[in-house]
């Protein structure tokens, strides 16, 4: 069985929007801008008006992380021309990767308790900052009945969710899974990590950071073709039969050394896939772990094209940016049968190489915890 | 050997450790001495300043962790201690050594609602320089992974109150789809004001008892501990002569997609959980059912509708109770508490009481286990677990063959 990505979606300081997100990212045009007060340089979502990108009002008071996560899910469940008013709900299932959470909401809910007291408690603010509340809210908005779940942790949670989600369609518990991953931006978080003396982005004085969300919907392909399940997807109000990636294999593992992780990631990802080194065409990584992801990339897989990671334009969005890589891959994969440059190069350039049907996408994160995760995406 | 009937690997519990309100937080022997006894922990709060509030009653652990803790950091250091406490005695009572051999197979799923939110509280006020590791949800699994050297799947789960029981499914299927051989999951919280003052916005908090479906049940008594069951496929207990407590037979998570904080009334979401945890574990019914019980005038009434909805034929004849009555809701410690309860109850052929029950509701007419413990026979026994964002989950524990 094979399963495959008929929807992505994206909210990014590169654009709202995966047309206007692949476009700046092919450009390779950084959205990054120092910020002097904090000592950092930040990546912010701009002319993100919820009110024009979403209809349902009942997540107008959603805090920033809950909204960009519903926005992208809506784009991604549109490309996959989901019905969710006719389709079964229990049959789909969420799975969302959190960081931090709506980290501004449970700062102004403290704050409101610790200076006024009871009085000062809000509701809202409360029941908005707890970390399923994204989750929580796409179930809500679209209808889904199916398995729910919150994974938290570090970038790496991104990548985790799409192979969780992976394995609920897998074991046939939903014939749809929906993976979602976001953050918003916060002086506090900036602060926190700014006082562990973590630096995120090489190469430059200021650390950086980022937010968004990113989208992907995960379904059954029928062996050996590709296509994804007719039915449960017609069912699903599809009008029309579209994977736009297989997503061949998604691994996470952990070994006493980061260089152990990735490298043993990378080595069952490919046997899961049925895989050489050499059958990987392109590469993209999480862009951080002091070049323990490069150096993997480079023992490994040498002569894959190199393409550049979203990090490097939009800073550290936490599992958010690791969802919009997958989001990028995915559309590289897409744009293969096209006779135009298919990503970007370390340099920030255009590919001109040209990439056949035959070959293959390998995405790959570590975490902060020496645990990596490595996915495989090819053509259908 | 040890495939269940889709031909995945059985899963089977080795291990138990627990901390909660009852016995200053001694470990499953104490635990369950007391919550078949009946015994209440709801009191004023020792550890939260609850006087501007309507409401002071906590199910607060007092005592043992106050010294092992020490007062500098009694409020901000609670949840840390708990998991690694109750995560220690599973392990030492399962006999599984997680660093020997092939470490891969190992792993980790912890359920957290606000994990380590008194340290985020610190930060916040800026009191604190180098908090926010502590504050960080994953920090709690990663540090156990750390200690204990594990090397397979670590995973932290927050899906409100359902977090505990979550972990504990999620963990399983990691061992029947053969990615790990042992896996230690269950859940953790601790009391801080910060959750205690958005239980109090919401209304949704007791002023005194915590009593669960009782026709003028009032609201919840927050609560705070930590439970881990050590969970491995049957063959590997097997082969090394484990003491095998239960098989985890079903499991399923369902969501109402109805509200952000109140349940489906009709009970729809959790029935639907129950019912596909039921297939999977082969059964039409169960012997003993934990309830999610939290006291709460819409939970216990959806409840009771769930549990009807998912037996038709059989609700009227399962003992369902909830300890919740006794210690509160600690919500992402309850759904591991109460796997502990449905797994004891089965050890010892006794099931827990629902205390404080004492005026009947027509909208709640299950046989509750009011009053007094029960020995029945337990063969099979389902926990429930339902929280904000429409989560709903259920587990199947059956006795292992």
């Amino acid at each position: 069985m094979s399963i495959v990505i008929t929807g992505t979606g994206v909210v990014s300081p590169l654009g709202i929007g995966k047309d206007a997100f692949m476009a700046t990212l092919l450009s390779g045009e950084s959205r990054l801008a120092h910020d002097l007060e904090l000592g950092a340089r930040l990546a912010k979502v701009t002319g993100f008006d919820f009110s024009l990108l979403f209809s349902d009002r009942r997540f107008r008071r959603a805090a920033a992380s809950t909204q960009y996560a519903l926005v992208a899910a809506a784009e991604a469940l549109k490309e996959a021309g989901l019905d969710f008013s006719i389709y079964d709900g229990k049959r789909v299932g969420v799975v969302c990767g959190v960081t931090h959470g709506a980290l501004g909401y449970s700062c102004d809910f403290h704050k409101g308790f610790s200076t006024e007291g009871p009085l000062g408690a809000s509701p809202v603010l409360f029941s908005d900052s707890v970390l399923n509340a994204p989750t929580g809210a796409l179930s809500l908005a679209f209808g889904i009945k199916g398995p729910t779940h919150t994974l938290i942790g570090g970038p790496d949670v991104g990548a985790a969710a799409v192979e969780y989600g992976a394995e609920l369609v897998k074991e046939g518990r939903v014939d749809l899974c929906l993976v979602v991953a976001a953050e918003a931006l916060h002086e506090r978080t900036v602060e926190a990590y700014l006082k562990l003396g973590i630096a995120i982005c090489d190469g430059e004085a200021l650390p950086a950071f980022g937010e968004g969300a990113g989208a992907i919907i995960i379904e059954r392909g029928e062996d050996g073709e590709g296509h994804i399940n007719a039915e449960a997807h017609i069912n699903a109000g599809g009008q029309g039969v579209r994977a736009i990636a297989e997503l061949a294999s998604a691994r996470t593992m952990i070994a006493p050394g980061l260089d152990d992780s990735l490298k043993g990631v990378v080595e069952q990802a490919l046997s899961g896939a049925n895989l050489k080194s050499s059958d990987v065409t392109a590469v993209m990584h999480g862009g951080g772990s002091d070049g323990a992801e490069l150096n993997t990339i480079g023992d490994l897989l040498p002569d894959a094209v190199r393409l550049l990671p979203v990090k490097e334009l939009v800073g550290e969005a936490f599992c958010a940016g690791t969802l919009m890589n997958i989001v990028a891959a995915t559309e590289v994969v897409a744009a293969m049968d096209t006779a135009e440059g298919i990503g970007v190069g370390a340099d920030g350039g255009q590919l001109t190489a040209k990439i056949d049907q035959k070959q293959n996408i390998l995405f790959l994160v570590a975490g902060h915890r020496k645990e990596a995760c490595c996915l495989i995406l090819k053509r259908p | 050997m040890g495939l269940d009937k889709n031909n995945q690997r059985q899963v089977v519990v080795t291990g138990l450790g627990i901390v909660s309100p009852l016995e200053s937080g001694e470990g499953v022997d104490a635990f369950w001495k007391a919550v078949l006894a009946g015994r209440n922990t709801v009191a004023p709060s020792g550890i939260i300043d609850t006087a501007p509030y309507a409401t002071h009653a906590v199910a607060q652990i007092r005592g043992r962790f106050d010294t092992a803790i020490g007062k500098d950091h009694l409020y901000e250091r609670r949840w840390q201690a708990f998991i690694e406490h109750a995560f220690a005695e599973a392990v030492a009572d399962s006999g599984v050594t997680l660093k020997a051999g092939d470490g891969q197979k190992a792993g980790i799923v912890l359920g957290t609602v606000l994990g380590g939110v008194a340290a985020g509280e610190k930060l916040w006020r800026s009191e604190g320089s180098n908090l926010s590791e502590g504050y960080r949800l994953s920090s709690g699994a990663e540090q156990l992974a750390k200690d204990y050297s594990i090397k397979g799947p670590v995973l932290t789960i927050s899906n409100a109150c359902a977090s505990g029981t979550d972990a504990i499914g999620i963990a399983a299927r990691y061992i029947a789809a053969g990615r790990a051989d042992v896996m230690i999951a269950g859940g953790g919280d601790a009391l801080s004001e910060f959750a205690f003052s958005g239980f109090s916005s919401l209304g949704a908090l007791t002023k005194d008892l915590v009593r669960p479906f009782d026709k003028d049940r009032s609201g919840l008594a927050l609560g705070e501990g930590a439970a881990f069951l050590a969970l491995e496929s049957k063959a590997s207990a097997k082969a090394r002569g484990a003491r095998i407590y239960a098989e985890v037979a079903g499991y399923s998570s369902a969501a109402d997609a109805n509200h952000m904080t109140g349940p489906d009334r009709e009970g729809r979401g959790l029935a639907s959980a129950i019912g596909k945890a039921l297939k999977k574990a082969g059964l039409a019914r169960v012997d003993y059912i934990s309830a999610h019980g939290t006291g709460t005038p819409y939970n216990d009434q959806m409840e009771t509708l769930a549990i009807k909805r998912a037996f038709p034929d059989s609700a009227f004849d399962i003992p369902v109770s909830s300890i919740k009555s006794m210690i509160g809701h600690s919500f992402g410690a309850a759904g591991a508490i109460e796997a502990v309860t449905c797994i004891k109850a089965m050890e010892t052929a006794s099931v827990p009481p629902t205390v404080n029950l004492e005026t009947d509701d027509p909208a709640c007419d299950l046989d509750y286990v009011k009053g007094l413990a029960r020995e029945v026979k337990v063969d099979s026994a389902l926990s429930l677990s339902a929280g904000f964002g429409g989560q709903n989950a259920a587990l199947v524990f059956t006795r292992a063959e």
